[in-house]
């Protein structure tokens, strides 16, 4: 229990919620020692970002919700408890209590768990059957192991309800890509929050500079493509660079900045750099498994490039990549230190929010693809004119379930409901530093979307960043090739596998991109075996739609 | 024991007139216990073979009704009737003749509460199986069988065997004995019990998928036994291992008779050779369970080991190995370094005490998010102090190496004060008059070490030696805060390797076994140590 506090008073100290004073303060109550408490203090100097809970200042969300009168009230009484990962996208939650409790008379608790157990927590709540948790934003990979485990409420009949009951909120404003993750077995189980996927993040400033395009061209016999179109392209842009001066200070940038700590969510830089490996237009589904028996397929030619490219490309930055957790890369390259780096939205927002000294000089465009792609079941070589590029929907996109233990199931609903408006979730897109990261097509501004690049603008955006920014997560989301999400039973470990075999693989442990995907597909075999195949093959199937 | 010889000497001890009672006499103490255990072995027999629920056509066996019942939550019963029988069984068998009437209430107790199956079953009936007519024969033997188990030890004490008094001798320490054995049984015995259960079955999605027997335990072995070579040169390295182990230990022994023991090497052996034991078997647990890629290799490429456990198992198995020998040795060390540097007069030694034992009084995270912030290669304290001195910094944590060095360092930071602090009391318990007689008799420092203080602290350091030791096998908070088991699976320490096959991963009953495993290989080592300190301490009453 104690652990969890000095946890909980050591992220509000490095996310700035609380000050030096308080922290000391809380420090004492627990016993901690003044030498330990000291080296708090200081480490929070080095490590404000990793945990980072932005407090939101300036501008607040719009209020859409009426506030309730007598009758009107309908859950007068009534509490309701949702969970959350204490991290950015905690902040709209609290924002919406006063809002969501005038107008319905509830009363809401928000309970934000770390990201590490919140998982395992939610499970407990459910199966164990003590049902503390009405409502959960959840990570889109959960989600088999909540709809397939009879935990979490379809919603299809709420969503279907016109009545006034409930706010409403237009799912098919979602792209392809991100609507099929709120759906299970052909059920809605999730109501859209966040949008999830990765784009390239470039020095514009570095790539567009004469002097190195002329150079480069030199050194590789083409001209620099910006943004690079292919990964090899990205790779030898990245090795040009690497050493050169950063043009901010002077310091030698590196050629990418990567998070890869084990258990830091480093293995979806795999996934999104892979897809266009594997995926094409060819093969538009076969990434994971086999279809017909579970058999993995990470251990086809297309991967088994990928991973060599990775690891490539792993070596144009830090060693201390191996261990760095999410914050630590984003702090690396805002900070000017790095020329690309690839990541979810929350990047250039939060260049802004931190007034980072690379705001305006930040580019952001779509993941690279390949030239060719090996069908991962046929190994079947499949060479391409133009690039060929995956889209992703890599991450949480972190998104509302309602929990089947629930009493109050419909005022659930209206929380989540309530946050996936119009008007706030435009609000939240452009801000950016609440981890609401845009997807659906009012928040990508005319004329690629229907949404206004005033939203971007009133709240402290470069007019051409916000443009690359929302065109590139279009363009991710839109593309009728995607990376297919793994959220079958089991997603947790699949994932963990891959993430500790390729660590190895990074770290040379392992020698061979081949000798670490086999371990992985051992890892795999193994996980699908002690959940049962048979059950897997079926929720592999009905994850891909094809059941 | 017989009334008569009760009655012919009233004062005598039971138990001793036991030891020479006549054949009769035995016969009227095993007939019983015989008949107590046929009855519950009859009804355990008749549970497993025959149907627990009867159908119109056939039956359900027992091992489908519990993983119904376990399915459904109440895996409380099954535990609770197991270890019930269990215990009602080992109460036969283990109880002296004077605790005769302990031992009828435990037996019947633990019989009667294997009755709650059937009637568990018979009530819950349409749940458990809709199409049941009643309770089949196997839950009725089992029922009659630990009903009559239930019994006889009563008639057995009232009538076959009757004796005065009934409760026995000193029976009144069961007043308090008692309380305290329904705790243990409650929250030490129970829970392991349905560790067990837990063990025995499949997760997915977080519940129940089905029984899978022993599967999990068989789970933790290997496929491949070995990693290089043939079986027959596995099996030669594992024995060599033990015997290299051994020698090594006889060897330093004699060397330290010839430098030390006035040159009598063989009585320098003959000590040394009780330490074989402490040295050859965790050796062999080593060879047997550890990863050869993880272990130093003596001729520079893996050796053929006969690897028991599953890759993954013997790998964090190793790895933990390491940490624990490495932290706990360096801990012991330094900590009774420190207590001897600070067992004398010397001035600002309270406060400087003070410092040295804050970091135990941290939590364990903390300690561990400070070591991460410490280490951190990007401008942390360490290596920004290294720079100044054009020290090239090692990559503390990204490295598979350096990462295991640095939670040992953490570890070793954190658990030193504790050794200093119970060392420093020990130091300060020493008889002070054998200290200054051998000062007269002009032995220096290290004489009085060795000759002295050592043999005086033998019991207390081994007894620190066997808490750190446990304690660091359960290495887990500075693992989560610090590296998460990375890079790879460097530091993924055998404890934090359970928790995430538990609790990341729901795969309950594996992490069941492999919590199991460990707790076998800690008893074992922990029982070595107890060995040991149980042999100081008669040594030392034997020379007093």
């Amino acid at each position: 229990m104690a652990d969890q506090r000095v946890h909980g008073l050591a992220r509000a100290l490095y996310s700035g919620s609380i000050g030096r004073r308080e922290f000391m303060q809380g420090a004492a109550a627990l016993g901690l020692s003044a030498a330990a408490t000291n080296l708090f203090l200081r480490g929070a100097a080095a490590r404000q970002d990793e945990f980072a809970t932005p407090v939101p200042g300036g501008l607040k969300p719009p209020v859409v919700a009426e506030p309730c009168e007598g009758d009107g009230c309908l859950w007068t009484g009534k509490e309701l408890t949702v969970q959350v990962i204490d991290a950015s996208v905690k902040v709209p939650l609290d924002e919406v209590r006063d809002e969501f409790q005038a107008a319905t008379g509830a009363t809401l608790t928000v309970v934000a768990d770390p990201i590490e157990g919140a998982f395992t927590k939610l499970m407990d709540d459910a199966t164990s059957g003590t049902n503390a948790y009405d409502a959960s934003m959840i990570a889109m990979q959960w989600l088999g192991e909540l709809a397939e485990g009879d935990l979490v409420y379809p919603l299809d009949e709420f969503y279907g309800d016109t009545s006034g009951k409930f706010p409403q909120y237009d799912i098919d404003t979602e792209p392809e890509s991100l609507k099929q993750l709120r759906y299970y077995g052909g059920q809605q189980f999730v109501v859209p929050y966040d949008c999830d996927g990765q784009a390239l993040y470039y020095r514009r400033d570095l790539l567009n500079d004469p002097e190195h395009a002329a150079a480069f061209e030199t050194e590789y016999g083409y001209a620099m493509p910006v943004p690079p179109q292919t990964w090899e392209q990205l790779r030898d842009i990245a090795v040009y660079f690497n050493g050169k001066p950063n043009g901010i200070n002077g310091d030698p940038v590196s050629g990418i900045s990567l998070h890869l700590k084990v258990g830091g969510q480093g293995m979806y830089h795999y996934a999104s750099l892979s897809a266009p490996y594997v995926i094409g237009p060819n093969n538009t589904q076969h990434y994971w498994f086999n279809p017909d028996d579970m058999t993995p397929l990470c251990t086809s030619p297309g991967h088994v490039q990928a991973a060599n490219l990775l690891k490539e490309i792993f070596g144009l930055g830090p060693e201390a990549m191996a261990s760095w957790a999410l914050g630590e890369a984003w702090d690396y390259f805002l900070n000017g230190n790095a020329v690309f780096t690839y990541s979810w939205g929350d990047v250039t927002p939060l260049a802004i929010e931190q007034g980072k000294p690379t705001v305006g000089l930040l580019g952001c465009a779509p993941l690279p693809g390949t030239m060719a792609y090996t069908n991962a079941l046929t190994s079947e070589v499949n060479e391409v004119e133009e690039p060929n590029i995956v889209g992703n929907t890599t991450g949480g996109s972190w998104s509302g379930v309602v929990m089947k233990g629930s009493d109050v199931p419909d005022l659930a609903y209206y929380l989540l409901a309530l946050l996936a408006t119009e008007p706030k979730q435009r609000f939240f897109a452009a801000r950016g530093t609440d981890g609401v990261d845009p997807g659906r097509s009012y928040q990508i501004p005319e004329p690629v979307g229907t949404g206004s690049i005033d939203d971007y603008l009133s709240q402290g955006w470069d007019a051409k960043d916000a443009e690359e920014y929302t065109n590139a997560y279009f363009q991710t989301f839109d593309n009728p090739l995607q990376l297919p999400y793994l959220r079958i039973p089991g997603a947790e470990r699949y994932w963990a596998g891959l993430d500790i075999r390729l660590s190895e693989f990074f770290t040379g442990q392992v020698a061979t991109a081949e000798e670490a995907l086999a371990n992985v597909a051992a890892d795999w075999d193994e996980t699908t075996d002690g959940l049962d195949r048979d059950l897997q093959l079926a929720s592999y199937r009905t994850s891909l739609g094809l059941e | 024991m017989s009334q008569l010889q009760t009655a012919a000497q009233p004062n005598a001890e039971p138990m001793a007139s036991l030891r020479v009672q006549p054949a009769g006499a035995l016969g009227r103490t095993w007939i019983p216990k015989i008949a107590i255990l046929v009855a519950m072995v009859a009804g355990f027999i008749l549970a497993n073979t025959q149907a627990a629920i009867s159908l119109a056509d056939g039956g359900v066996p027992l091992s489908e009704v519990a993983t119904i019942i376990t399915k459904e939550g109440n895996g409380w019963v099954m535990t609770l009737v197991w270890m019930a029988g269990v215990i009602a069984a080992l109460s036969v068998l283990v109880f002296p003749v004077e605790e005769r009437f302990i031992q009828t209430v435990a037996i019947s107790l633990g019989s009667l509460a294997v009755l709650i199956l059937p009637i568990y079953v018979s009530q819950n009936l349409a749940r458990i199986e809709p199409q049941g007519s009643g309770l089949g024969p196997g839950l009725m033997g089992l029922a009659g069988g630990f009903l009559v188990s239930a019994i006889l030890p009563w008639l057995n004490l009232l009538w076959w065997n009757r004796m005065k008094p009934v409760l026995g001798p000193a029976w009144e320490k069961w007043l308090f004995i008692g309380p305290a054995a329904f705790w243990i049984l409650g929250l030490t015995v129970f829970p392991l019990a349905y560790a067990v259960t837990t063990s025995r079955y499949a997760f997915r999605t977080g519940k129940i998928v089905k029984d899978v027997g022993w599967g999990n335990y068989r789970k933790l072995f290997n496929d491949v036994m070995f990693e290089a070579g043939t079986r027959t040169q596995a099996i030669i390295h594992n024995v060599l291992v033990v015997v290299v182990a051994a020698v090594v230990v006889l060897a330093i022994g004699a060397v330290v008779g010839m430098l030390t023991d006035q040159g009598d090497v063989r009585q320098s052996v003959r000590s040394a050779a009780k330490w074989v034991p402490l040295v050859a078997v965790p050796a062999l647990i080593l060879s047997l369970t550890g990863e050869p890629s993880v272990l130093p290799s003596v001729f520079g490429q893996p050796l053929p080991t006969f690897n028991i456990f599953e890759k993954d198992v013997s790998f964090t198995l190793s790895i933990t190995y390491i940490f624990v020998a490495g932290a706990v040795i360096a801990e012991m060390i330094l900590g009774f370094l420190l207590a001897l540097l600070f067992n004398r007069e010397m001035r600002g030694r309270s406060v400087l005490r003070t410092i040295i034992t804050l970091p135990i009084f941290a939590t364990p995270v903390a300690i561990g998010f400070l070591g991460r912030t410490i280490f951190y290669e990007g401008g942390g304290p360490v290596n920004s102090f290294l720079q100044m001195f054009g020290v090239t910094p090692p990559p503390w944590l990204s490295d598979p190496t350096w990462a295991r060095i640095t939670t040992v360092i953490t570890d070793v930071w954190e658990w030193t004060p504790l050794v200093f602090i119970i060392a420093l009391a020990g130091l300060q318990g020493l008889p002070q008059d054998v200290t200054e007689a051998s000062a007269v008799d002009g032995a220096g420092w290290w004489a009085t070490l060795r000759f002295i203080t050592l043999p005086l602290m033998a019991p207390i350091l081994w007894l620190i030696l066997l808490l750190r030791t446990v304690d660091a096998f359960k290495v887990f908070d500075l693992v989560v805060a610090m590296t998460l088991g990375g890079p790879g699976q460097a530091t993924r320490y055998y404890s934090f390797f359970n928790y995430q096959t538990a609790r990341k991963q729901f795969f309950y009953g594996e992490a069941a076994a492999q919590a199991f495993l460990l707790l076998i290989i800690v008893l074992i080592l922990v029982s070595l140590l107890w060995g040991r300190i149980r042999h100081i301490y008669e040594d030392q009453e034997a020379a007093a």
